[in-house]
């Protein structure tokens, strides 16, 4: 599979740091998946549940399976885990579960703002104080079912969960039987 | 006659097998739409590093249905799973507007594979459910299907979460190719 130079090149440089060589959400082991809409480094099991939240809230890309557009690695390269980090803990409860986590106020705004940032537009309104925890009102009866099916604790591995995982995928080398 | 006749009610009672390919760019929700469709149920799925098959039954077809990743270094290896392919199913996440052309390009660029000639096409308008979603009418346009020629289509509207649409898609597919047997 041919890799994509510069991409692997950033990565390789940007992951060196303690931050952003592990899951920003704490779950699973490599990091080797990124939120592009917040610029921080995830691992495929919480990979699995930013997808859930929709491309428009989290915008999810493999730092080594796809290809990268600059304003895509120039967010990576704005954010960090770090960053992301101390923002939340700022507004959001430690011990919030993970999905939710990225429904609230504080992630809206921080993922407005970094794009903000990338593209060199106005940056959003300054969030209101004491509102960052809040849930998004356009949060609609869908999300509730999502929030129960996909891995309720930030702190559980979604392996320990009770629900069911598809990490059943097969070995690319394997091609199908005919 | 008696074996006619058990030749006859073979072919009445049991099941044809069709294999279909589900195709789409990454995080469109294939692996939700297999497992939707195997087990009645949402699960948690994560990005699929190489593929899923499953067969589901339905209206007496046997579908074997093959899930395969759409990131877009995977992709380059879709077309090891074209051939024998009955049906192709393919998959566009309805809310993601940056990208719809990306998904008119990778979907224009595999109907033009010989192995795929004769495989009939049903795409499914995923994800509905998500605010400014595309309706069909337009994912049919951005895709350019109307331009397809000798290629049997159909779009339609799902939400793989909670399964609304994903019958009617495989009534289509079901209709389709007993009609061409």
């Amino acid at each position: 599979m041919a890799v994509d130079p510069v991409a692997s090149k950033f990565f390789q440089k940007h992951q060196a740091e303690e931050a952003n060589a592990k899951c920003c959400d704490s779950v699973g082991s490599k990091a080797e998946w990124a939120s592009v809409s917040h610029g921080i480094y995830i691992s495929i099991e919480a990979a699995g549940v930013h997808r859930s939240l929709g491309v428009k809230r989290s915008f999810v890309l493999s730092t080594s399976l796809d290809s990268w557009k600059p304003e895509h690695l120039k967010m990576m390269q704005l954010g960090g885990n770090q960053r992301f980090h101390d923002f939340m803990s700022q507004h959001v409860p430690k011990d919030m579960p993970l999905r939710q986590k990225y429904l609230t106020r504080a992630a809206e705004w921080y993922r407005e703002n970094l794009r903000a940032e990338a593209e060199g537009l106005e940056p959003p309104a300054p969030l209101k104080p004491g509102t960052g925890h809040l849930l998004l009102e356009n949060a609609t009866s869908q999300e509730e079912l999502l929030n129960k099916i996909f891995v309720p604790n930030a702190n559980a591995s979604v392996h320990a969960t009770p629900q069911r995982n598809l990490t059943a995928s097969r070995s690319l080398s394997s091609l199908p039987a005919r | 006659m008696g074996l006619l006749f058990s030749k006859i009610w073979a072919r009445m009672v049991s099941s044809k097998e069709m294999r279909i390919l589900m195709l789409g760019l990454d995080a469109a929700g294939k692996t939700t739409i297999l497992y939707r469709l195997k087990l009645a149920e949402v699960v948690t799925t994560i990005p699929t590093v190489g593929f899923n098959v499953e067969t589901v039954e339905y209206k007496n077809i046997k579908f074997n249905v093959w899930d395969v990743g759409g990131q877009d270094k995977i992709r380059k290896l879709w077309r090891f799973y074209y051939q024998g392919t009955d049906g192709l199913i393919f998959v566009v996440d309805s809310s993601d507007r940056d990208r719809i052309n990306d998904a008119k390009e990778e979907l224009q660029h595999l109907l033009q594979h010989d192995e795929l000639r004769d495989a009939v096409l049903l795409v499914l308008a995923n994800k509905q459910d998500l605010p400014y979603a595309m309706p069909a009418a337009e994912i049919v346009e951005k895709l350019e299907l109307k331009h397809l020629q000798n290629r049997a289509w159909y779009c339609q509207s799902t939400v793989a979460s909670t399964g609304d649409g994903l019958y009617e898609g495989l009534d289509w597919l079901s209709r389709t190719l007993s009609a061409r047997q």
